[in-house]
């Protein structure tokens, strides 16, 4: 901040039209914090119904269980929900401030005149409005790429495969294949497969209950 | 230049061309962040010590850019003295009735 100036003679004496002027500006300053407080309150109650709308009431869902999920997706989206909560927890704490403002101690001998000290408080709260609807908005977006992942991210591989042989049907996950033989991990323990016996095998989701 | 003593003045809006010099020769400004001053000195017409608030950015919804300036400019303002100049019209609760123009220089803006 820069010390005391003097002010520069003005090109001309001043006229009725820049009393006007005047009075306009005088205006907008005292209605830039209600004005201010107003629109972060609107875009508060808009942002948490676009929110509710979205999470609540479910208009967009993905798989209720993200286990089934590869691996790699599921950390994922996991931590774009982790984001999403952030970037919600931060847009709603800034909307909440610029709507309300928060208490803070003011030393009376050095304070500002309230002009000077209303418009802080306005661009104080403009500034918080933006940052909570950018917030709002990026949360808003991860939510959407995370329930997106849940929809087009690959099902996690289970392994499991299905051996039809003369004698029974095996299955299970292949542990190794060596010799002619594969080694499959079933619900009874491990089993040999002789290769040369299997008349088909196929992979699948789910192995059937004995 | 000498300021004449304060006087009880009729309340009078009017500006007249030698405020400027007076101003410009009588006032400070005192710098508060980023567009905000504070005008000091004494009215040129009823001489009563002044302190007016200069906002030079104001908030309209969702703009807060405060636009760079290069050159000086002009800010107008007028006497908000606490004196008794009556008659003073409805809504009117302070000042003389003067008021003038204010040079700023830009890197103050």
């Amino acid at each position: 901040m820069t010390g005391p100036r003097r002010p520069l003679p003005a090109t001309r004496s001043a006229g009725a039209s820049d009393l006007r002027r005047l009075r306009e500006h005088r205006q907008l300053v005292q209605e830039a914090v209600p004005r201010v407080r107003e629109a972060a309150l609107a875009w508060r109650n808009g942002l948490a119904a676009l929110l509710v709308a979205l999470v609540g009431f479910g208009l967009i869902k993905g798989r209720s269980d993200i286990g089934q999920l590869a691996d790699r997706w599921a950390a994922a989206v996991g931590l774009l929900l982790l984001a999403a909560l952030g970037c919600g927890a931060l847009g709603a704490m800034q909307l909440l401030l610029a709507a309300h403002g928060r208490p803070r101690a003011l030393d009376l001998p050095s304070a500002l005149p309230r002009a000077l000290l209303e418009q802080r408080e306005a661009a104080d709260a403009a500034r918080q409005l933006r940052r909570g609807i950018a917030l709002t908005l990026v949360c808003t977006g991860l939510l959407v790429a995370a329930v997106g992942a849940t929809w087009y991210g690959p099902a996690k591989e289970n392994g499991l495969m299905r051996f039809d042989t003369p004698g029974a049907k095996v299955c299970g996950t292949v542990r190794r294949v060596s010799g002619g033989e594969a080694v499959v991990r079933t619900g009874d323990g491990e089993v040999v497969v002789p290769l040369a016996t299997v008349l088909s095998m196929a992979p699948v989701s789910d192995c059937p209950k004995e | 230049m000498s300021v004449p003593p304060p006087a009880m003045l009729p309340y009078a809006e009017e500006s007249e061309p030698r405020y400027v010099q007076h101003v410009a020769d009588h006032f400070e400004l005192r710098p508060y962040g980023k567009g905000l001053l504070l005008a000091c000195g004494p009215c040129p017409r009823c001489a009563a010590p002044l302190e007016i608030p200069v906002v030079l950015t104001t908030v309209r919804l969702m703009s807060w850019r405060a636009p760079v300036r290069t050159d000086p400019f002009e800010v107008p303002m007028a006497c908000n003295c606490d004196e008794d100049h009556d008659p003073r019209p409805d809504g009117v609760t302070e000042g003389c009735g003067a008021f003038w123009l204010l040079g700023v220089p830009a890197e103050l803006a």
